[in-house]
């Protein structure tokens, strides 16, 4: 009788979760976005508070992935191999990233044939931010301060402050010590890890079942949210990031396909959830579980010993999402400025970029796009105009550079995880589905 | 009464030095009473408008100063009449000397020279300086970042008006900047726009006019304030009208440093 009533519950509520609602969802934030911009956003509370809910299990899942993938990785004969194999899969893919943006920014021309009234709306901008005295400061970060900030001085401050970056460094180096440490300590704590992995995921699962209403308030304020003459004056360089997304995300597609022997369309509705959730909230963290769910599900199968590994290391370090926003930006500045880009700056633009995106790990959007400085000063290019004009127009490119970033981060995880196996990976994936469906 | 007052020496020095001062003020007084009389307030000021204190518009004069000197012909009870027919501030002085006008309103600064010369009214408004920037230019001097600090220390080539108090100040807050002078905020902003200086020291109006004239200024020229250093500009009398002074500073108390800069642009445009 209990068994029939908990089905009942569950098949009442399934609905919720369906990609036709989803997507009925983000249709009408659309629409409110842009027709009923005060509604949409007295709707921030509510999208506050369903991306607070998703925050809420993120760090957890960060450190327990993390813990349980390193120590089992360290613990395996291959660990070295893996590694290796991590870095220049991670370089290759963050500079593939950075060298197409630039081929299209390049050829389209971002800053190219800009009206008058499109440098008068910019100068507007740019002169209100200045004369408001509210100044941008560059967040540009030497290497030796990027270490030290990595370095946590006391790892529970460091949790309750939510810094990534220390909190990815502090469980890549238990992970290591446990998975060296070997014995039943070592096979205690992965097992502790493992299962407070699950029990994160079951309360991800009954969140899902908010993501239409989450959606739609979170997509309709961000909307709301973006001035509509900036949005016209740099419309080119918003085409382009849109443009380049939509090429990574099908290029994308079709390697997960090749690799993984699944149809395109099998890969994109596996992920749907994930990208949903990473374009509505436009948050790398907020998606990472679905798309963890995602790749080591039924249907994928990858090992979750790989994808728990790589998922949120990439997401903290391989910054797609801002490697297209520093190159794009970088031509943008250069042709608004009648800056001409030679060889050596072109290649400036494709490796500063990747450099920039890399040292501004574990920062949040606003300040990531002040790093955009370390691009564009070397090329003698005003960076703080540049990251004014970025803020103006974030909201409307940053949920599809989101979701392009943690999709570029899946396939990137499916040539890592290609020809690796490992029975008890088969066993935990299937468990983890089960658990969080 | 007599006997006593030549009996004392002090009481014969002290009506000595007052009786001309009781006179003075007699005179003062009789200039808001000549005003009543012919009936109107003559307020001067310069020639050229300036956003948002004097702004020209179909042949009509507004603005906040304008609004201000009606304030005064209001509270004395009598029509104003605005003659912006002067060309600098030497004009205006000589206007007041010669009793042309009873009062200038044109955003003249409170300075040691000028005090010499004329008596001020409490400030209206206090103004920040500003460096107006050709962003471009500067970065070809290898700064660390864009910020005024790292900019301030760079060896820039800095234009400001020829006026004493504009170098004094200039060359006290950029020592290692080389200063040249020129002649109006026009031909200045054309030196910045062409990179013959790096960046213009102005007060923030003369600044902000630079971007509200070309809004697209915005993308070349950065802008900066230099909130430690600020000018006051107060309305000028003459300095027989002490009584008169000692009035219009009751009448302009309520307003006296409450008005902003950005207040003022956003209501006149």
């Amino acid at each position: 009788m209990k068994s029939a009533t908990k089905k009942q519950i569950t098949f009442s509520l399934q609905w919720l979760k369906s990609p036709i609602v989803i997507l009925l969802s983000l249709v009408l934030a659309i629409i409110a976005g842009t027709f009923y911009p005060t509604f949409s956003k007295s709707l921030a509370p509510i999208g506050d508070t369903y991306l607070k809910l998703l925050q809420m299990t993120i760090i957890p899942i960060l450190m327990t992935a993390l813990i349980a993938s390193v120590g089992k990785l360290c613990a395996s004969e291959s660990a070295r191999e893996s590694i290796f194999k991590i870095v220049t899969t991670s370089l290759i893919f963050l500079f593939s990233v950075s060298g197409i943006t630039l081929v299209i920014s390049l050829v389209v021309g971002p800053g190219r044939y800009l009206s008058q009234d499109a440098k008068i709306m910019l100068g507007k901008t740019l002169s209100a931010a200045d004369q408001s005295g509210v100044g941008i400061a560059s967040a540009n970060r030497g290497a030796v301060e990027f270490i030290q900030s990595m370095i946590p001085s006391n790892i529970f401050h460091e949790l309750g402050q939510g810094s990534n970056l220390s909190i990815l460094f502090f469980s890549l180096i238990l992970g290591v010590a446990t998975g060296l440490m070997g014995g039943k300590g070592a096979e205690s704590i992965l097992v502790i890890s493992d299962g407070l992995f699950k029990a994160f995921f079951k309360i991800i699962s009954w969140i899902m079942y908010l993501l239409p209403l989450g959606l739609f308030a979170m997509l309709a304020n961000q909307l709301a949210q973006t001035g509509t003459e900036t949005l016209f004056a740099m419309l080119r360089f918003v085409l382009i990031i849109w443009g380049t997304c939509f090429l990574l995300i099908a290029v994308n597609t079709v390697v997960m396909s090749f690799t993984l022997r699944r149809s395109p369309l099998v890969i994109l509705s596996v992920m749907k959830e994930s990208m949903l959730i990473a374009f509505g909230t436009a948050s790398s963290f907020a998606a990472m579980p679905s798309t963890i769910l995602g790749l080591t599900g039924k249907t994928l199968q990858m090992p979750p010993s790989i994808v728990n590994l790589v998922i949120p290391l990439g997401v903290v370090l391989n910054r797609f999402s801002m490697v297209m926003i520093y190159v794009a930006a970088s031509v943008f500045a250069a042709e608004l400025y009648g800056v001409p880009l030679h060889a050596p700056q072109i290649l400036m633009v494709l490796s500063l970029s990747v450099l920039a995106a890399v040292a501004g790990a574990g920062a949040p959007g606003v300040v990531s796009l002040t790093m955009v400085s370390i691009v564009l000063l070397p090329l003698g290019l005003p960076a703080q105009a540049i990251t004014v004009l970025l803020i103006a127009v974030l909201p409307i490119i940053d949920p599809i550079t989101t979701l392009t970033g943690l999709y570029t981060n899946s396939t990137l995880s499916t040539l890592i995880a290609k020809g690796y196996k490992n029975e008890a990976d088969q066993e935990q994936a299937s468990e983890v589905v089960s658990d969080a469906r | 009464m007599l006997n006593i007052i030549k009996s004392n020496f002090w009481l014969q020095l002290i009506l000595l030095l007052t009786i001309p001062q009781l006179s003075q003020a007699q005179d003062s007084l009789q200039t808001v009473q000549e005003i009543r009389k012919r009936g109107e307030l003559r307020v001067a000021s310069v020639q050229e408008p300036l956003y948002p204190f004097s702004v020209l518009k179909d042949g009509h004069w507004s603005g906040y100063e304008l609004e201000l000197a009606q304030l005064v012909a209001k509270a004395i009870g009598v029509k104003l009449v605005w003659d912006a027919s002067y060309p600098d501030a030497a004009a205006l002085i000589d206007a007041l000397k010669q009793r042309k006008a009873d009062l200038v309103f044109a955003r003249v600064k409170r300075e040691l020279g000028t005090a010499q010369q004329v008596n001020y009214t409490l400030p209206y408004i206090a103004l920040d300086f500003v460096i107006v920037t050709n962003r471009l230019k500067v970065l070809e001097k290898k700064p660390t970042d864009e910020t005024l600090h790292n900019i301030s220390k760079l060896p820039l080539h800095i234009g400001t008006l020829n006026s004493p108090l504009y170098l004094n100040k200039a060359s006290k807050r950029f020592p290692t900047a080389k200063l040249d002078t020129f002649t109006n905020i026009a031909s200045l902003t054309e030196a910045l726009e062409s990179g013959k200086i790096d960046a213009v020291f102005c007060d923030e109006v003369e600044a902000r006019n630079i971007f509200v004239e070309k809004p697209e200024r915005g993308l070349r020229l950065g802008y900066f304030a230099l909130p430690e250093i600020n000018s006051d500009l107060a309305a000028i009398v003459d300095w027989s009208d002490t009584h008169f002074t000692a009035w219009l500073n009751l009448v302009l108390e309520p307003v006296a440093g409450r008005t902003r800069v950005d207040q003022l642009f956003s209501k006149h445009y």
